[in-house]
């Protein structure tokens, strides 16, 4: 992952980036995501509590010191995997859309003759 | 106060802040479904400033935890480039070696870590200067020796302080060629590395890494932010009128100015000043005070973000914004795929469950 500094090929396959919890049913969900922390879950946690068919959403991270984090959700009518599909897509319009905000924004300064003094 | 005030405010009293919770759709009757275009809409950016290393921005209409996130990410996961093995043939100097290769590494380089590769193990693991993947790695030198000038006294000494200007880019392969246009150089050319006295030199090769501030192997010299901080947007409210000399003790309290008088029918009155109200330090004096406080609310606003970036100066403050956000889409989308696989191995095991056993035998069409 580029993200990830010079991470191991073998560690990252012995140890998955998404896992789910054994007790998770189709409705109700523990996602367990490696290598991420609040900066992604509390995003993840957002974009999910918009959605009206999600009963229940929570993150957490379990250890400070082990870099790991449980999404749990539970859903009504869809499943809670394609609850956390619709989120993250969500995030990424969401990302598209910051971005290119802020590049208006930035011809908008230089236009009306903002300097980078 | 009005719930609704309460659902966009977080109101600051004279201990901690109250009604910090930013709600989620659905909480509230009058909530509507979350619409994308409508929130498309609502999201606001305005550059207030910018300058050679650092702007200000606001950023509204977005939820804290995207600000947030943001602010994590321009932190700890956008990449630059830093001194990361030293490989030391002298140092006579007082300082020493380790120390050195500590000051090297916290000098922010003005290379662009987006035309370089993350560093290989093979790279990682290199214990002399050798070969190296020239997308992968930087070199540089320093050598300095310290003479006494000729005829002159001791103190006089030529390069007595050894500075970053004085490391030398050494370029191998075809990065001459690359990089013509824009050398590698230390963003400061007078940041001091050490001191040496008249007989001591120092001889020493680096190699400079892709690397961010991430997790255990990162490291905060890889941060490309001096830093970077948001704040919300102030906001005052005078719940009562404030007149005469309540009014001129409001005024002289506030040492960011934010109240004026405005000169009303009889006494004088105070009021918010629009201009200075973003100055807000949120210092808390004008409610200090027993006669003023049941006149003065102070509050934030929950989804106003005054956004500051800092750069150290390898790149643009306004590139690391866009990296960032770019980033967060990176990692959405990295989950997404991760998502997706998993269903499809869920898919797949379901599948082989159902058949059993007769799938190893005969020619298996569902299992891929």
């Amino acid at each position: 992952m580029s993200g990830a500094r010079g991470e191991e090929e073998d560690e990252v396959l012995e140890c998955p980036k998404l896992e789910t919890t054994p007790e998770s049913t189709e409705f109700s969900t523990t996602f367990v995501v490696r290598e991420e922390d609040h900066t992604l879950g509390n995003v993840i946690r957002y974009a999910l509590n918009q959605n009206p068919d999600v009963t229940f959403c929570g993150y957490s991270v379990p250890h400070p010191l082990e870099s790991k984090m449980h999404i749990h959700i539970q859903t009504k009518g869809i499943s809670a995997s394609d609850a956390l599909k619709k989120a993250l897509r969500d995030v990424m319009k969401m990302c598209d859309h910051v971005k290119e905000t802020f590049e208006e924004s930035e011809n908008d300064y230089y236009a009306s003759g903002g300097t980078g003094h | 106060a009005d719930l609704r005030f309460l659902k966009d405010y977080v109101i600051c009293h004279g201990r901690a802040p109250e009604h910090t919770t930013t709600y989620c759709r659905g909480t509230f009757i009058e909530d509507e479904p979350f619409d994308m275009e409508k929130w498309r809409k609502g999201l606001q950016i305005k550059i207030l400033d910018v300058a050679e290393d650092d702007m200000t921005f606001d950023l509204s209409g977005i939820d804290v935890s995207l600000a947030n996130a943001f602010r994590r990410i321009l932190l700890s996961e956008v990449p630059t480039m830093a001194v990361e093995k030293v490989f030391i043939r002298n140092n006579t100097g007082v300082i020493r070696d380790e120390l050195i290769a500590h000051r090297l590494g916290l000098i922010p380089i003005k290379a662009d870590p987006s035309r370089f590769k993350w560093p290989s193990a093979q790279t990682k693991a290199v214990d002399e200067t050798g070969d190296v993947p020239e997308d992968e790695v930087l070199k540089f030198r320093l050598q300095v020796k310290c003479r006494k000038t000729p005829g002159g006294s001791l103190d006089d000494a030529v390069n007595a302080r050894v500075f970053s200007s004085q490391l030398e880019w050494m370029p191998f392969g075809k990065q001459a060629d690359t990089f013509a246009c824009d050398p590698p150089v230390p963003v400061h050319g007078d940041i001091l590395i050490a001191r040496l006295r008249p007989g001591q030199e120092m001889d020493m090769e680096m190699h400079v890494h892709k690397g961010n501030n991430r997790g255990e192997r990162g490291h905060a010299k890889w941060s490309p932010v001096a830093t970077a901080w948001y704040r919300l947007l102030p906001r005052i409210d005078l719940l009562q009128p404030v007149e005469g000399e309540l009014a001129e003790r409001l005024v002289a309290k506030c040492p960011m100015r934010c109240f004026d008088i405005e000169d009303g029918p009889g006494r004088g009155r105070a009021v918010v000043s629009s201009e200075r109200l973003r100055d807000c330090t949120l210092c808390r004096e004008c409610i200090r005070d027993p006669d003023l406080s049941p006149a003065v609310r102070l509050s934030r606003k929950k989804d106003h973000f005054i956004y500051c970036v800092e750069s150290t100066g390898a790149l643009p403050p306004a590139e690391l914004f866009k990296q960032a956000v770019q980033l967060l889409h990176d990692k959405a989308k990295g989950l997404l795929e991760e998502v997706e696989q998993l269903e499809g191995k869920a898919l797949v095991e379901a599948q082989a469950e159902m058949l059993g056993e007769g799938c190893e035998r005969s020619a298996c069409t569902c299992c891929g």
